[in-house]
């Protein structure tokens, strides 16, 4: 046997061993770190976006954890915006990366729930207790036959304006039921009295929170059963409505408008170009440390004749990573996140006021003002008699996109109301069929 | 400038290898296994990161595939339904328009830089190194980043327009204007064209310039007649790789329009879409599908570039 020969024979019996014990570590099932017996241990990842409010008190959470399970270290990621989130979690999912506990938004829990990637929570209870919740809550984000997130919190769509600056100009501040033309005669105020401000609003004409209160207003709704249930007609109504306000120069500007790319420190009112901007009330307390002067909220304008049509929700959920290694632990920390009362005094209303009703009743005796403000904001929205939203389809994505492109058509003078009305609508009933 | 046709050929021809006889057959078949070893890192890493993954996005081009369900297979569909998407044929064209206005552009700033350069001014080498660095940034995050904020409504961009009493707007969202800052970050990157340029001119004896003075030849004759011509293999060389770089921009146009490749979908570059379908919308398959149509596009417009070559590109022997 020649040199060669053995030299080929070391190098075949090396690439087999190696392979194999490549193969056997893809063979065998993934060790699992804890079961629902022992004693949990091992390492978590969990991911979030918000302000830094929230990171301190998550990140403080997570410390209380793992001081009550010893054996087991959770790893934080954070990110300051939603959309790099949104971009940060799909790029991980797509690589089989992702956190094992996911911070999920409303807007595209459908798109991960539906294609398998998020954990049945169902099938985890205990240790997530939620004997105490409402039916309701607990089946909210139910997909595939599982629950595949839990509500953290409660918050509804809501108009937030410099109180401050109203109040500096004389002008009177709306009432909760107020209407679409006392919407337009405040901007006019705002616009001719010179103040700060040199537009009444953002331009609402591209926001699918808007549109839903117009379209609740006017007898149908976004989605209904995953489907759209809008008219081109009822669209270009709201359009034009917008469109008149732009005409008389009291919302922004297209290319204004065109700039905001979601994130709350973009909206035209923090940059001080208008007093009054469309979000979700839990970000109250983040709008209140951004704007300098005092930050009111009132519900949705209602239609002339009455209606409010107004939108609670849960901002976000709490989801487990389908491919998670360690899913009891990851359950565990969903649960002591969502219910455990250390935990709800830590937390406070970071992710607006609790779903959970021990998170609730821990954090009711440490309310702060603004606290108390979105917890009054929610009772006048249960006043106003606000609707739950209709579950957003796993398509959301996709249709917002085509929403803010063709509004933006429509703003920038390129094509007609009617015209980007029914390309929007073509485009929803492509998206959705 | 002979070397890069050289160049060009030499890739191309391989010479045969003499048949060995039974003597020498073993010792050969050592060296060529010597070579393969020695060989494997490369090969190794091109089949894992190149090979591999492109077969698998040409085979994934004919599937529907979310990434996180099996792929299922739907043969030309995706291809067909490209053909339909309003969305993909905006992308062409914004792409075209890309590629059609900044290539050219970027050349001539490049070409005319390297000429001044050429002259010998002082402090030659700072200039060179200064007009080279934005070629080394101008992908980067930050540069767009920073081109985001010039361009933007508070942007320095228009404080200059302020002072001179120009009404100012949002350059990067208006649909009229912002394909045009981004043209411009890709002229801004004109360093790299500019250095070879600069080593080709260097190339050009300097008998012809004293020859053509001597028959009376000014300034423009003397680059039409000689400098042009003798440089034409390097502008050529110059404008297939900065097509094929134009092509697969994607990080300015993606960062300054918040990933959307809006507004408007006025700044809609192919790759931008082709990321948003594949790790977006989680429509991979389609994804793969425009991405082989990229592929194609290129070779095509190279293969053009050669033929075209013969006409205007003149090697000097």
């Amino acid at each position: 046997m020649d040199r060669q020969l053995s030299r080929r024979q070391i190098l075949g019996t090396g690439l087999f061993l190696g392979s194999a014990a490549l193969l056997a570590a893809c063979g065998s099932p993934a060790p699992r770190a804890s079961s629902s017996s022992g004693k949990p241990s091992g390492t978590l990842r969990m991911s979030w976006w918000g302000a830094d409010d929230r990171h301190e008190r998550t990140q403080a959470a997570l410390a209380a954890f793992e001081e009550r399970y010893p054996g087991v270290t959770v790893k934080a990621e954070f990110t300051g915006d939603f959309q790099g989130y949104a971009d940060k979690l799909s790029t991980q999912i797509a690589g089989n990366s992702a956190p094992d506990v996911i911070q999920m938004s409303g807007q595209f829990i459908a798109a991960y729930a539906t294609r398998g990637a998020l954990l049945d929570l169902n099938q985890y209870m205990p240790p997530i207790d939620v004997a105490a919740w409402d039916k309701a809550a607990v089946a909210e984000a139910t997909y595939d036959d599982g629950v595949r997130g839990l509500s953290v919190g409660r918050d509804g769509y809501a108009c937030f304006y410099d109180k401050g600056e109203l109040d500096a100009l004389g002008i009177a501040t709306p009432a909760p039921d107020w209407n679409w033309d006392d919407f337009e005669s405040i901007l006019s105020d705002v616009v001719s009295a010179g103040g700060k401000y040199r537009y009444g609003c953002s331009d609402g004409g591209g926001r699918y929170e808007v549109l839903t209160v117009f379209l609740r207003q006017n007898g149908s709704d976004l989605f209904i059963d995953d489907k759209p249930a809008f008219t081109a007609d009822q669209v270009a109504d709201l359009w034009d409505y917008w469109g008149g306000l732009r005409e008389k120069g009291l919302i922004v500007t297209p290319d204004i408008q065109a700039a905001w790319t979601k994130a709350l420190d973009a909206t035209p009112l923090v940059q001080g170009l208008a007093a009054f901007e469309f979000a979700s009330s839990s970000t109250l307390l983040n709008l209140r440390s951004l704007v300098p002067s005092e930050v009111g909220i009132n519900p949705l304008p209602y239609s002339t004749d009455g209606e409010a049509g107004q939108v609670v929700r849960s901002p976000m959920y709490f989801s487990a990573y389908g491919r998670s290694k360690n899913p009891d632990a990851a359950a565990l920390l969903i649960d002591f996140l969502l219910n455990d009362p250390e935990a709800a005094e830590i937390l406070g209303t970071t992710r607006s006021i609790p779903t959970s009703p021990e998170a609730r009743d821990a954090i009711a005796d440490l309310l702060t003002d603004d606290d108390k403000a979105s917890a009054a904001y929610l009772d006048v929205l249960d006043e106003a008699g606000a609707v739950p939203i209709s579950p957003l389809p796993a398509a959301f994505n996709d249709f917002d996109a085509a929403l803010i492109r063709t509004y933006q058509e429509v703003m920038f003078g390129r094509t007609s109301s009617k015209e980007g009305a029914k390309r929007l609508v073509d485009e929803a009933d492509r998206l959705f069929a | 400038m002979t070397q890069t046709a050289q160049a060009f050929v030499e890739r191309t021809v391989t010479t045969p290898p003499a048949v060995p006889r039974s003597r020498w057959d073993r010792q050969s078949r050592a060296e060529n296994r010597a070579a393969y070893l020695f060989l494997s890192p490369w090969i190794i890493g091109m089949v894992a990161i190149v090979a591999v993954p492109m077969i698998m996005s040409l085979y994934l081009s004919f599937t529907d595939y979310n990434l996180l369900q099996a792929p299922e297979w739907v043969g030309l569909d995706n291809y067909t339904r490209l053909l339909e998407d309003p969305r993909y044929l905006q992308a062409l064209g914004v792409t075209a328009t890309y590629v059609a206005v900044s290539v050219p552009l970027q050349l001539a700033f490049a070409l005319a830089l390297a000429m001044i350069l050429n002259r010998g001014l002082r402090g030659l080498t700072f200039y060179r190194g200064a007009y080279y660095l934005p070629s080394l940034i101008g992908a980067s995050v930050a540069i767009a980043i920073l081109w985001r904020n010039l361009f933007g409504t508070d942007g320095l961009v228009n404080d200059g327009l302020a002072l001179f009493g120009i009404e100012t707007r949002s350059w990067i969202s208006d649909p009229d204007t912002a394909l045009g800052t981004l043209i411009l970050l890709n002229i801004w990157t004109f360093g790299a064209p500019m250095i070879i340029f600069l080593a080709g001119l260097r190339q050009i004896p300097a008998v012809y310039y004293e020859a053509a003075a001597v028959d009376g030849a000014g300034p423009i004759r003397r680059f039409v007649n000689v400098t042009f011509p003798l440089l034409t293999p390097i502008i050529f060389f110059n404008v297939i790789l900065q097509v094929i770089n134009a092509f697969q921009a994607f990080t300015q146009a993606f960062v300054i329009s918040g990933g959307t490749g809006g507004p408007v979908d006025s700044t809609l570059i192919y790759s931008v879409y082709l990321y948003s379908e594949g790790f977006v919308n989680f429509r991979m398959g389609y994804a793969s599908a425009m991405a082989w149509i990229l592929v194609v596009i290129i070779a095509a417009l190279t293969g053009i570039n050669f033929l075209l070559s013969r006409f205007w590109v003149h090697y000097e022997d």
